[in-house]
């Protein structure tokens, strides 16, 4: 159940995690009403507020595609279905109203639905080739005609060539690791299961060719985050939120002194049952359901 | 080295070279056999192997024919060979991965005619490049399959590779496929659990050093798509069968054996400890009693009821002892016959010498007789003390003789009043002979007579000693002598202060008819010294030239003798 004082713990642990600016501190008055502090002070309220990384944790896991069925009643009843298990696809057949998706074959199959159509989100994420400072360069990706590349034939998603992210080189002042060692490993490494992330590490190792004995590797999370960190492999493709309410809090994760070029930029699509209550596409790509 | 070692070393000798023997003699064997049987097994998997990849072949040919089949009523695919739009590229490029799947291929790539990948199903996104070297090396040996060494995105791939080919549109597209090497040899059957496959190659990885292992090898080509220049070589398929078994059972006998020969050598130890012990006691028996023996003790005995060696040896001691008791008692015999000839002729040397004198006067004594009886008496009474003396002379040597013979009895003797008897039949000295006897001296247990004798000649060669002198004077002394246990003893001193002794003199004075008086027998002092041992008294003479003697005689007090 959410409560003021629920909210108000969940927001303070986070303010005092990730230090986001702008906001001081949030205690909860009463049972209905929160009393949120500001710095400097404002007549409306801070972006960070919108910033998902302050969304109040549910007991409900997070991963993998999600589904909603809408009501076309008087208040929209949103039931959500985690995980999909088995083919997504299933879920359009069971009769999910709205899936957000970048699976092609997911996409391909809701196009041809005549009962759905699909519209593309914005991009919303951004793909990075990372290295260390002093490893050996991997001198791919470097002009638009090779992003273009990458995005229409080494990944499997809709793409383009990246475009710069703003807010990569307005972190100057964000505090940010530095990379203990340089790196060893001729590996390229990538967080397993993303399959963008891995179809460009493996066109980047085709096109270095065997001499450089460059090959791929997917880490867990948890192990990517800590070798991203010590840097003990030649490069890393990192996804990036192409925008960004508290960049330092996305820098935090990437060492200081590492080159980052920005590789591609992709987009997920929304499947959209036709008859279904009118969407809206917030300022970061998420679908939000408009009351009728 | 003594005994006990070397029936040490007979018994490790005689029990570890056999054992070692059977130990090497059982490892060789097992060796040879074991050896054998694994040579025909590793043989007999080679064959299975070459016969496991002729089927292989056969079947990688087969999917590969099928493909091409397919592909060629595949109208998208021949599209995207022709138009090359971005969707019926992306069909291409996806198009070898799906097909690998679905014909469970490892390995599938489509080049075409200037070697270009068109689609790669192992590496998706090695896409136009180009590996021409691949379909012309595999087209020349189109009819057996090629080892390739090749790469994913993460990793090598060692494949069992094929080639076919197909024409569309004009265009010649070349399908290479194969199967992961490595998972086939996993897969083949094997005949037994120590045979080990493995794949050598040219720039593989060193393989860890196996100690001893049985290895037959088939051959097939290879080509290393990794190495900057690529061309065919060559790639063997290892059957190998490690000795570890063997080995291991080396090591287990080896185990057994040590512990064996622990056991066999604590066994020797002990065994050769007892046996030396038991069978040199007889032998340190028999050194003792003939290290016993002696010309004066020939006692020992040797008897024993052993039949052995060391019984024969034993009785041959007792023979070699009874041997030497009988030369002993010759020699005594011998000895005593000497004595008694030397004591013979000396005793008919002196009594021809005084009987020399009487028969001149006895023959003078007939020649007047004869010639003149009237001067018979008066030539008679001038020789009558020739014939005296001689008789004297006869009778004293007979009483000297008779001194020779022992014969002594025991008995509590008081010395002071021997020595008063003694100097009383010295006669009148003119008091040149002077006793300074002590007082309560207690008796001595002996032969009054002897003890007598010894004072008597003692007393009588002082005497004549000092004869020549007349200052010369005699003093005899008796005083008890204090030992460890009190007065046990009686020392009796006679001194004298006439010509003395010189050290030839002295070691010879003891000698039998040594004598430098004139008329003396030479066997004074001699009788003295016996008498002296059989009465367990001392005898010690100090003397000089010109100055006198000196004879100490000690003689054991009667208790501590009795009590001794």
């Amino acid at each position: 159940m959410f409560t003021p004082a629920r909210i108000a713990e969940s927001i303070t642990a986070a303010i005092r995690e990730r230090r986001p600016p702008g906001l001081d501190s949030v205690h909860p008055v009463g049972q209905r009403e929160l009393r949120i502090h500001v710095t400097p002070p404002s007549d409306t309220p801070p972006a960070i507020l919108a910033d998902p990384a302050l969304a109040i944790p549910a007991s409900m896991p997070t991963v993998g595609p999600s589904g909603i069925i809408l009501s076309a009643a008087e208040r929209p009843v949103i039931e959500l279905k985690f995980p999909l298990n088995g083919d997504a696809r299933d879920a359009l057949d069971r009769g999910a109203d709205l899936i957000v998706t970048r699976d092609p074959a997911l996409i391909d199959y809701g196009s041809g639905r005549p009962s759905f159509q699909s519209f593309p989100l914005p991009w919303n994420r951004t793909y990075l080739l990372l290295q260390p400072a002093g490893a050996q360069p991997i001198a791919i990706g470097k002009t638009e005609e090779e992003r273009r590349s990458l995005a229409q034939d080494a990944v499997q998603v809709e793409a383009r060539a990246a475009e710069p992210v703003d807010w990569l080189g307005s972190g100057a002042e964000c505090p940010r690791p530095a990379v203990a060692t340089p790196s060893l490993s001729p590996r390229l490494a990538y967080v397993a299961g993303d399959e963008v992330a891995q179809a460009l590490a493996g066109r980047l190792v085709a096109l270095a060719g065997p001499g450089l004995s460059l090959r791929a590797i997917g880490l867990e999370p948890a192990a990517f985050d800590i070798s991203l960190r010590q840097g003990t492999e030649l490069a890393y493709i990192h996804a990036v939120p192409r925008r960004s309410l508290d960049p330092c809090t996305e820098l935090a994760g990437l060492p200081s002194g590492m080159t980052m070029l920005p590789l591609i930029d992709t987009r997920p699509r929304a499947i959209v049952r036709k008859g279904s209550p009118p969407l809206t596409v917030d300022w970061d790509g998420a679908v939000r359901v408009i009351r009728p | 080295m003594s005994f006990r070692t070397r029936l040490f070393l007979a018994i490790l000798v005689a029990v570890l070279l056999p054992l070692a023997a059977l130990t090497l003699g059982v490892r060789r064997e097992m060796d040879r056999r074991l050896t054998r049987e694994y040579e025909a097994r590793v043989t007999a998997a080679a064959s299975a192997l070459e016969a496991s990849l002729a089927r292989e072949s056969a079947n990688v040919a087969a999917r590969l024919r099928a493909l091409v089949s397919e592909l060629g009523g595949d109208n998208r695919f021949r599209l995207a060979i022709v138009q090359n739009d971005p969707a019926s590229r992306h069909y291409l490029l996806n198009y070898a991965e799906g097909a690998m799947r679905l014909s469970g291929l490892a390995l599938l790539q489509l080049q075409d005619s200037t070697g270009r990948i068109l689609s790669s199903g192992h590496f998706r996104n090695q896409f136009d490049q180009l590996q021409p070297e691949l379909p012309r090396i595999l087209s020349g040996l189109a009819d057996s399959l090629v080892l390739v060494r090749t790469r994913t995105p993460d990793t090598t791939l060692l494949a069992l590779t094929r080639i076919d080919s197909v024409r569309l549109a004009g265009r010649r597209v070349s399908l290479v496929g194969g199967i992961e090497a490595r998972r086939w040899l996993q897969a083949t059957p094997q005949l037994g659990g120590d045979i080990a496959t493995g794949i050598v190659y040219p720039g593989a990885p060193p393989q860890p050093a196996a100690a001893e292992r049985v290895i037959r090898e088939v051959q097939l080509p290879f080509l290393d798509l990794l190495h900057p220049a690529v061309r065919i070589d060559t790639a063997r398929l290892q059957v190998t069968q490690t000795l570890e078994t063997v080995n291991a059972l080396r090591r287990d006998v080896t185990r057994w054996v040590l512990v064996a020969l622990a056991l066999t050598l604590a066994a020797a130890v002990l065994c050769a400890a007892w046996l030396s012990s038991r069978i040199s006691r007889p032998l340190r028996e028999l050194s003792e009693k003939t290290a016993a023996i002696d010309l004066d003790r020939l006692d020992q005995s040797f008897e024993t009821g052993r039949t052995d060696e060391f019984g024969a040896l034993s009785r041959l001691l007792g023979a070699m002892t009874d041997r030497l008791r009988a030369s002993s008692a010759r020699l005594r015999e011998a000895e005593r016959r000497v004595a008694v000839g030397d004591l013979a002729r000396q005793v008919n040397h002196d009594i021809k010498n005084g009987l020399v004198p009487i028969r001149n006067v006895l023959r003078h004594l007939a020649q007047v007789a004869t010639e003149s009886p009237d001067s018979l008496p008066g030539i008679f009474a001038a020789r009558r003390a020739t014939l005296e003396s001689s008789v004297e002379y006869l009778d004293t040597l007979a009483r000297n003789y008779d001194r020779l013979s022992p014969g002594a009895e025991r008995r509590h003797c008081e010395i002071n009043g021997i020595v008063a008897e003694v100097l009383r039949n010295t006669g009148p000295q003119d008091g040149r002979v002077r006793a300074q006897l002590a007082d309560a001296l207690p008796s001595v247990l002996g032969d009054g007579l002897m003890i007598r004798r010894v004072l008597e000649n003692l007393v009588g060669n002082a005497l004549d000693s000092v004869a020549a002198r007349p200052e010369g004077s005699v003093t005899v002394v008796t005083e008890p002598v204090a030992g460890s246990t009190g007065a046990d003893r009686i020392r009796i001193t006679v001194a004298d202060t006439g010509a003395g002794m010189t050290g030839e003199q002295l070691e010879r004075a003891f000698d039998d008819f040594y004598t430098t008086k004139t008329g003396g027998t030479g066997l004074g002092l001699s009788i003295v010294r016996r008498l002296i041992l059989d009465l367990n008294g001392t005898l010690k003479v100090e003397t000089e030239p010109g100055v006198g003697t000196r004879v100490m005689v000690e003689l054991p007090v009667a208790q501590q003798e009795a009590a001794g």
